[in-house]
């Protein structure tokens, strides 16, 4: 539709995201994408605009490792119905790619890429933090009950009274595939998901279960699809006593630290990932402080 | 309502324009005519077969409900709880994102050649200015036509005819679509040669397409290493078949399922050959994975640079087979190997100058 030029019409690949499509181009001599182009519906544009400079506003500002950790946007067209995106190809591979070639030295490798995206999500958060918001008493009380039904021993201890927890931007989709390691830096790829105001923790949490479910697959069914094979994961990296999960709770609770969260508001945020995997995921994947999720504890 | 009020056909057997009268076409050169049913006009000229993933009967059943409570509802009632796969392959207008890659213009005139349920056609409808969803099968067309009505969808003509009595005039469209249609051309137009159907269906393609316009060919591979492995041909059910040369099959399919093998697919260098001989040039391969009917990815496989780039950062392996295979393809040369065994192949050409 807007390859009319006929030399683009060489070399691509047409790649199908969930509502956008991506345009991997390929020019003279170069083995590598030159460019990405991201085609969206138009009726989507503003708020990418708004994103993509809000963005752009709080990286300005970064050092290591956050400088220019995400991908450059050159230009943004309007085309009729759609809405382009060109956007730079960083190059380098995704840590799922990596992950693939070193499947014996698996927790090695999980061990180093840990390390690397949680120090980029707390520089991230840290950056982007702003008001707290307050979760009642009762409400930490009902989500206790609600998870308790599947977990029979409950395995965090929350104290009975309200948690203000500081509200940070999102990722939103922050796996291991969108996440590429170039010379030893981490560069943040598909910001489609992102929210300005979401609770932390959820991101870095979301990476370690994808991380942990490409490498097992336990179950042939997709982690998100029922809580008994999400819970199989959960317990194989957090609720089990293993080398693996006292090496998680160590990142989680460095990370956690490094935000200033105490104990009890970690806590209270593993008690809301848990109760968004198990009740509301289908509704709202992606989000990081989901609709259901505010008007329940808000 | 005649909803062809401004289309001018062509008489499908002598090409002479037709008169458009209140509600039937005829045609003053050989004096046919051709009348309208349902309010859907019929240009067969023989009582073609039938080819569906259901019967008619069913198809019957199902225009009777959609006509009473809606095509989503009779879908629904239908599919949802039997086949919920095809429910959602019914309804998923994202099947038509290829599109993406035929570079036309918003006002093109595009033709969707054995359209079925239509859904390419009503995807593109809303896309592009004029848009013919064709079929051989009445109830099919039927349904669009139903489709049509409760989408609002002016731009989209529903019309009932034969591939090798195309009632359009010459050089009219810009782009001409045959998605998983052009094996099972010779199925339903029956008598000769399954290679001389598919020839003459391309060649009569031809005539209608303007000179700088496309045909969009989606269709599987006869050497797609699914092929190779075992698994079963989806159009014949029967292991092998597309690999063993023509005669071979026929016999090994009269033998196993009592007729003819006519479910002709070809390999990279036949479709080229094929295409040309049907008078198209500038012929652009791609492949659509996992498959035509629902694609994740389209990838240039003429472009080795593109299938290398896939292959390494695009596929990830689900299982010991697929990592294996895809070790393979990956490995030394072997990705300059991997377009004549890709599963599908998605091709676009364009009528010869």
């Amino acid at each position: 539709m807007f390859f009319t030029d006929d030399n683009k019409m060489n070399g691509y690949i047409l790649h199908k995201n969930k509502d956008r499509i991506t345009f991997f181009s390929f020019q003279e001599n170069n083995n590598e994408p030159s460019s990405l182009v991201k085609v969206y519906d138009q009726s989507r544009k503003a708020l990418l605009q708004e994103k993509l400079t809000f963005l752009q506003q709080v990286m300005l500002t970064c050092e290591e490792p956050l400088k220019d950790s995400i991908p450059k946007i050159l230009d943004l067209v309007d085309a009729g119905r759609y809405c382009l995106i060109f956007e730079e190809y960083t190059g380098g591979s995704t840590m799922a790619e990596l992950a693939q070639h070193k499947h014996l030295f698996w927790q090695k490798s999980f061990t180093a890429h840990l390390s690397l995206s949680s120090e980029w999500l707390a520089g991230f958060h840290k950056k982007t933090v702003q008001a707290s918001v307050v979760i009642p008493a009762d409400k930490i009380a009902f989500l206790f009950d609600k998870i308790s039904s599947f977990i029979p021993k409950p395995f965090v201890s929350v104290a009975h009274n309200d948690v203000a927890i500081p509200l940070v931007s999102c990722h939103g989709d922050f796996r291991p595939a969108n996440i590429v390691l170039k010379k030893g830096k981490v560069v943040v790829l598909d910001w489609d998901n992102m929210r300005r105001s979401g609770l932390p923790l959820l991101d870095l949490l979301e990476f370690i279960l994808r991380y942990v479910h490409s490498r097992f697959r336990l179950q042939k069914k997709d982690v998100y699809l029922l809580p008994e094979s999400f819970l199989a994961y959960f317990n194989l990296f957090y609720a089990r006593e293993s080398t693996l999960s006292a090496m998680v709770k160590d990142k989680i609770n460095w990370y956690a630290s490094s935000l200033g969260l105490a104990e009890r508001e970690k806590n209270v945020l593993l008690l809301i990932w848990l109760y968004k995997m198990l009740y509301i995921n289908e509704k709202d994947k992606f989000a990081c402080f989901p609709e259901g999720l505010r008007e329940l504890l808000v | 309502m005649n909803i062809y009020r401004d289309f001018e056909f062509a008489c499908p057997v002598c090409k002479a324009p037709l008169q458009n009268a209140d509600f039937s076409f005829s045609c003053l050169a050989c004096n046919r005519s051709w009348g309208m049913k349902k309010g859907i006009v019929d240009f067969c000229v023989e009582k073609p077969g039938y080819w569906g993933e259901y019967s008619q009967e069913v198809m019957q059943e199902m225009i009777l409900r959609a006509q009473q409570a809606g095509w989503q509802e009779a879908l629904k009632e239908k599919f949802l709880k039997t086949d919920p796969s095809y429910y959602e392959y019914i309804l998923d207008e994202s099947r038509a994102d290829w599109h993406f890659i035929v570079p036309l213009k918003d006002d093109a005139r595009i033709l969707d050649l054995g359209c079925g349920w239509g859904t390419l056609s009503v995807a593109l409808s809303r896309i592009y200015k004029e848009v013919v969803a064709f079929d051989t099968s009445a109830s099919r067309i039927e349904f669009v036509s139903l489709r049509r009505q409760s989408e609002n969808l002016s731009n989209l003509l529903p019309v009932c005819g034969q591939i090798n009595h195309l009632p359009f005039s010459e050089a009219y469209f810009d782009l001409a679509i045959l998605n998983g249609v052009l094996e099972w051309v010779p199925t339903v137009e029956g008598g000769i040669d399954p290679y001389q159907a598919q020839l003459g269906a391309l060649k009569q393609l031809r005539r209608v397409l303007k000179k700088d316009a496309f045909l969009y060919l989606a269709i599987e591979n006869r050497w797609s290493f699914l092929n190779f492995l075992g698994y079963k041909d989806t159009h014949s059910g029967l292991r092998f078949a597309p690999l063993l040369p023509r005669r071979l099959a026929n016999m090994y399919s009269r033998r196993m399922r009592k007729r003819d093998f006519r479910e002709y697919t070809y390999t990279y260098g036949e479709h080229v050959r094929m295409l040309t001989k049907a008078g198209f040039s500038r012929i652009r391969f791609f492949s659509p994975i996992p498959s035509y009917r629902r694609f994740h990815n389209i990838v240039s496989i003429d472009d080795d640079r593109a299938v290398r780039f896939f292959l390494k950062n695009l596929v990830m392996p689900r299982n010991t087979m697929q990592a294996w295979l895809l070790a393979f393809a990956r490995a030394f040369f072997f990705y300059k190997l991997v377009k004549y065994f890709v599963p599908d192949f998605s091709i676009l050409a364009q009528p010869k100058d």
